[in-house]
This record gives structure tokens, sequence and C-alpha cells, in this order.
């Protein structure tokens, strides 16, 4: 039985050229006949598909089968499939990308996966081959950069009372008597009245004023000493340096475009520098932890600290936070107990607190 | 076949883009589609745009009764393969970067300039490669009669042909632009292919050059004045020491505003010329619009994005503390950096399909008149596509 002929225009898939073509529905296949009447194809139409249905007033797409370039255009722009049913069974091309989706998936994962996981730790194995040394001179400029922008235009932007820094150095040095194979480190007091305390690469701390003078006692600063100390052993500023670049890097690749829609990929990517940030601060605790402990300074005026915080100030979510929480950090300086000795006098330690005059 | 009147005549043949009102639907579905999978889903939208867009563009050969439309067959999935790999090829080039930063240093001018160097060399490398494979998937996913387009030639074979140009147009301050984007298209075209038939482009540079003349007075002076007066901040932006004046940062953005409309005017006066010079077989084109008639969509496109910034920014000024409130601290800080990127990404993918592609592919398409399709002829055997590996930069970049 042979089905109503319908119009089209037909692409042989080799020539650039539009024929003018009458296809005739017969059994399982179709013919294509051109104007002059001679058969210039025949399709198997288990093996055609629909490219595109019809939309509107554009008419359909059918192709020879689903890897080939001709081209069938019907000029009836009716819905498939009721204006030409007698030709099922054609079938609507299934977009055959399953296996590229599958590999990019695959490939997606593995690159999330060594940026979030692997990356870290290669990091630190790349750090380790820098010398510190090295790394001081490379850090010069951005620590100054970094010191007259917390000072803000404070002048001095760092705080030279020489009684104070004296006081400071001692206090120092107490804290750095806890480590075996101590690293060359510069300590530097910005004026600035944040309450705060660093470690940038290069092995430099710096201290701001507010952190001074919002310490109660030698042992509250030598306890936030410790704990930067320990980010300077673990180059923990470093091996970010290295290791965020390229999460920022692959996560606005993947999620996002740098003009367009690269919003949720610079919260992703801060997300997850964020957790590595959390992992360093655990570092530094325990580090710092050991450095109390084996140069015997008291860990309750930490703690106290710490609880102090977490009144004032709301902890955020965990997933948020580059720090582990304030409270958490209290309930677990304030469980150590060992003993205590004594670090500065009071007349060094008034000193230290008019570092900035 | 389609309705529409063909305005086919003569021996000329005609383009047109049949947007319909699907096209709202379909922008606003892939806007939340991307919003909603983070971004991944924009390989997808991406692709159900272009094959919408494709086959709404139809030529009418002379004479003929039907229209002949292109038709896109690229894949979603080839996309996101295509950037997947590229990252994997980038993170350790990155990483390489920023080694190279630190043995180089960073901490005086001098060291910084040559870090930036180091810098601009990387991005113009990767920018030539991507650009080129780019064209290349896309040229391979669209077919016109069922002949498809094929792009011959290499990444550094095109990174070759254009990075002499590169340097030129940075010492000659941006006077040879015109000659390094001539460069560069004249390498792709000559080396492309439809089925058969070679593409080339061969446009009178001297009709670049003039246009050029009217455009880059307004992007030299003000950066030849900002020279002059502000060199060193210019040179040492990361050093708090050299700080740009107030009148420098007034004429930089000035200079933007200026500079960005003058290069929009060109660049559409440039496209009239590469048109007119291209040649696919027998096929020659010639576009009848004037500039103006090309810019509202353009400026529109922008207004929009300009609108956005600034509400999203005084909205957030305006309700800083109720949201800080309603989220807390740090919620209400990781939000206020989202917002403003968030907003324009919104704005920009409803924006620029709708806003900007449609009006514009409308007119220009429109204006453009075709010789040569009743000469059509020849064997053509279309290629195997390639894979998708400069789409993701390119489009990272928005560049292209």
């Amino acid at each position: 039985m042979t089905d109503q002929p319908i119009r089209a225009i037909y692409y042989d898939g080799d020539s650039p050229v539009a024929r003018r073509v009458t296809a005739l529905g017969h059994g399982d296949a179709i013919t294509i006949v051109d104007q002059a009447g001679a058969t210039i194809a025949r399709w198997d139409l288990g093996r055609m598909v629909a490219i595109d249905p019809p939309t509107g007033a554009l008419p359909g797409i059918l192709a020879r089968d689903a890897d080939g370039a001709e081209r069938l255009i019907p000029d009836d722009t009716a819905p498939w499939p009721s204006a030409r049913g007698a030709w099922r069974p054609w079938r609507r091309l299934h977009r055959r990308a399953a296996r590229v989706a599958l590999l990019a998936v695959a490939l997606t994962v593995a690159l999330l996966a060594v940026t979030v996981f692997a990356l870290p730790r290669l990091a630190g194995a790349i750090v380790a081959l820098i010398p510190p040394e090295s790394e001081r001179v490379m850090t010069e400029a951005m620590v100054r950069n970094a010191v007259a922008e917390l000072a803000g235009g404070r002048r001095p932007a760092e705080c030279r009372g020489q009684p104070g820094r004296d006081a400071l150095s001692r206090l120092t040095g107490q804290v750095m008597a806890g480590l075996d194979d101590p690293p060359h480190i510069r300590l530097i007091a910005v004026n600035s009245p944040q309450v705060n305390a660093f470690a940038l690469p290069g092995g430099v701390i710096v201290v701001l004023r507010g952190q001074i003078e919002a310490a109660t006692s030698p042992e509250e600063l030598a306890g936030v000493l410790a704990h930067e100390l320990g980010h300077v052993v673990a180059r923990h500023a470093m091996v970010g340096a290295v290791s965020e670049y390229p999460v920022a890097l692959t996560f606005s690749l993947l999620f996002g475009s740098v003009l367009g829609s690269s919003a949720h990929a610079a919260i992703a990517g801060e997300l997850v520098i964020r957790r590595h940030t959390r992992a360093d601060e655990y570092e530094a605790d325990r580090l710092a932890y050991e450095i109390m402990r084996e140069v015997r300074i008291d860990p309750r005026p930490l703690a106290r600290s710490y609880a102090r915080m977490a009144r004032q100030f709301e902890s955020p979510p965990a997933y948020l936070s580059t720090h582990p929480s304030d409270a958490e950090r209290a309930a677990l300086f304030s469980r150590l107990d060992w003993p205590i000795e004594p670090l500065l006098t009071d007349a060094q330690w008034r000193a230290l607190r008019r570092i900035c005059g | 076949m389609t309705g529409g009147p063909t305005g086919a005549t003569g021996t000329v043949g005609r383009v047109r883009l049949d947007p319909t009102p699907e096209a709202v639907a379909l922008v606003i579905r892939n806007t939340i589609l991307t919003l909603a999978t983070f971004g991944f889903g924009r390989f997808w939208a991406r692709t159900r745009w272009r094959r919408y867009l494709w086959r709404r563009i139809a030529v009418r050969a002379p004479g003929a009764d039907h229209d002949d439309r292109l038709e896109y067959r690229g894949e979603g999935a080839e996309l996101m393969l295509g950037v997947a790999l590229y990252a994997l090829a980038l993170v350790p080039v990155w990483i390489a970067l920023q080694l190279g930063y630190f043995v180089m240093g960073t901490e005086t001018v001098g060291q910084w300039t040559r870090a930036f160097v180091m810098f601009a060399v990387v991005i113009l490398v990767v920018a030539s490669v991507s650009r080129f494979r780019a064209r290349r998937y896309r040229l391979a996913a669209t077919t016109w009669r069922g002949v498809g387009f094929e792009q011959g030639g290499s990444a550094w074979g095109f990174l070759r042909a254009s990075s002499g140009w590169a340097v030129a147009a940075i010492a000659s301050a941006g006077f040879l632009v015109p000659r390094l984007r001539l460069a560069r298209q004249e390498y792709l075209v000559n080396h492309a292919r439809f089925g058969a038939l070679p593409l080339r482009l061969e446009c009178d540079p001297a009709r670049l050059d003039r246009a050029w003349l009217t455009a880059w007075p307004w992007l030299a002076a003000p950066l030849a004045y900002l020279m002059a007066t502000e060199a060193e901040a210019m040179i040492a932006l990361p050093f708090p020491e050299f700080q740009i004046t107030a009148t420098g940062a007034w004429v930089g953005m000035l200079a933007l505003i200026i500079g960005v409309s003058a290069m929009i005017i060109y660049r559409v006066e440039e496209m009239r010329v590469w048109i007119e010079g291209l040649r696919i077989g027998p096929l020659r084109a010639r576009l009848t619009a004037r500039w103006r008639d090309l810019l509202g969509p353009i400026f529109g496109y922008l207004a929009i994005l300009i609108a956005t910034g600034l509400i999203a920014a005084m909205i957030w000024a305006a309700r800083l503390e109720a949201i800080e409130d309603a989220l807390g601290g740090p919620l209400a800080d990781l939000a206020g950096r989202a917002i403003l990127p968030l907003a324009l990404a919104i704005a920009h993918m409803i924006a620029w399909p709708l806003v900007f592609q449609i009006p514009f592919l409308r007119r220009a398409l429109a204006a453009l008149e075709i010789e040569g399709l009743d000469q059509l002829a020849g064997a053509a055997s279309p290629a195997p596509r390639p894979p998708a590996t400069g789409e993701g930069v390119i489009e990272n970049f928005e560049i292209d």
C-alpha cells in the first residue's frame, strides 16, 4: 500500500544543492523522487529519524539515519506524527551523547577530587621544595603592602616602642623555646585597633595593636603567638597560596564564567578554600598546644579569651567558617592542665601593652 | 515552504531570522536550569539555544520557493567534556604560573611588571588556542543544505599567524589592532571549508584602518594622558605607595566608557568589511545596513547590565541592616559578595539572547544580500566533529 505523496526539499548530504522532490511511503521504506520522476533515494523507515519536529510555521527535519547528513524537509508543517502517521515507524533522534556525557562527568568528578582533596597535599610537597629564605625574599613586598593596608594610614604603621619591642621579643623567644627546630621568624606589631593576629608567608607573624591591648595577660598573648607560630612551622600561608589559585580557577571553569554565571563558582570555590583553612587552623591549634605544654605556658587565659570571643561574636555555620568555633576552642584549652611558669614581669607586660605609644 | 516574505529578487539571495515567542520561554528555562545546577546546566542550555537560533536563520535563494535553514548538530555533553579537558590542562599551567611569580619575585615594580608580562603571555596563548578550537567546533557543528563546515589549520598555526601582530598592536598603542584582528580572521577563514568549497577572506585593510581612525583616538588620547601623568600608578597598580589621583581615576572611567563605545562602533563597521570580503566558493555577501542601525541592541544590552548592577547595589546598600538581621553576619557577608555578580549573571543570561542577539541578528541578517547561491554545486564530505575543547575557556572569558 502506498501513502499519499508528500512534497519536500531534499539535501543529499554531499552537495549544497536543494532539490524539490516528492516522497512516497510504501511498506517499510520511502522513495524520494525528483521532479523528472527519477528515484534519487530510498530510505529505510526503521533507520529514519526526526531531527527536529515542526514548530509553529517551521517544517520538521528528517534524516536518513542518525549519523548521515542526508535531509528531507517536508513542506507540511503540521505537528508530527499525525500528518504523516502512515510513515511510521520513524523515531525521534535520540541524541547519542551518553558516552560523551559519562566521560565528561567522570573527568569533572576526578578534577574536583584532585582540586579539593589531592591538591592541598601536593601543595605541601611543592612548598617543601622552596627554601624558607627564598620564601622570605619572594613575599617581602606582599608583607610591606599588608602592613601598610592594616595600619590604614596610621603613623607609624609598625609599632616601634623599644621597651615594648624588647618585651615582645622576650615573649616570642619564650614561646619559640617550645620548638626543637625553631624557624626564622619576623614579628611585626602593627598600629591597628583590630583584635587579630596572623601568619604571612616568609615566616612573618603580624600582631595588631588591638590584639595586644585586648590580651589580659602575657600568657594569653603567648597562646596567640604559639598558634601563629604553628602556622609558620606548617607553612600554611605558602601552601594556601599554591593550592587556592587552582581551586578558584577550576571552580570558575566548571561552574561559571568570568562575566556571566560566576557568582556560584566563586561561592563554591570559597567554601572549599574555607574547608582547607579550617583544617589548617586545627593543625595550628595542635602545634600551639604542644608548644605551650613544652614551655609550660598557662593555657587557661587563652581558653578565657576564646570564651570571651564566643560570647561577643556569633559563630557562623561550620561550613562558612574559616576557623573552628571559639566555643569549641575555649572548651578544648580549658581542659588542658600542666605545671605553669610565669612569662613576663609586670613591668615588661606594661611596656608591651604600650608598644604602639 | 515556510511563511513570510522572501525578499529574494534577481540574483540576490536574502537571509532572515524568524524568532518566535518561544525564545522567551527557552531563555527563562535556560536561566533557571543554569542557576539550579550551579552552572553545569549551561552546556545544555547553550546547545538548546544554538539549536533554536540556527534553525531560525533562513536563507532564501533567488527564485526559490523555500528557505534553506542552518542546522546545529552540537551536543551539551560535548561542551561539558571540552570544559573538563581544558580545566585538566590548565590547572598545572596555573600552578606553574603561580610558582613562576614566586621564583621571579613580585616585590618591586620591575619584578611585578615582569610577572604581569608572563601572565599576559600565558593568557594570550590560552586565549588564542581556545579561540581557534572554539571556532573549529562551532563550524563543525553547523550544517547548511546538509553540508557541514570544517575548520582546518591548527591552534599553533593560528597563534603564530597572530602573535606578531599582537606585539605590533601593543607596541603601536593599539593603532594596529585592526590588522591583528584581520590577521586572526584571515587565518581562520582561509583555513575553513564548506563541504569541498574553500572559504576566503579578501578584505581591503585600508577600509578597516579608516574605520579605526575614527575610534582609535578616543581610546589613545585618554590612555596617553594617563601614561603621561599617572604612569607609575598605572604600571604599579598593586603597590599602595603609587596611588592613582582622583583626576586620573575620572579620566580612566571616562576612557572606559568612550573607549567601549568607540570600539563597538568600530566592530560593527569591521563586521561589514569582513562580511563583504568573505567568499564561500562562488558566494559573496553585502551588508546594506548602516552601522547606526545595528547599535540599538548592543547599547540596550549594556544599559540593562549597568541598570541591574546599580539597582542591585542600591538595594543592597539600603537594606543592609535588615539583611544582616535576617541572615546573620557571615551569611550576609557571603550574600553581599554574591548578590551583584548573581544579579549581573541573571541579567546577562536573559538580556544577551533576547535584547542583544535576536534583535541584532534580525537587523543584520535582514540587511544581508548574498550573490552566487544559484552557482553552488560540487562534492562535499563532512568531516567528523572535533572535540569542543576551546569552548569552555572562550565562554569563560566571554571574549568571543
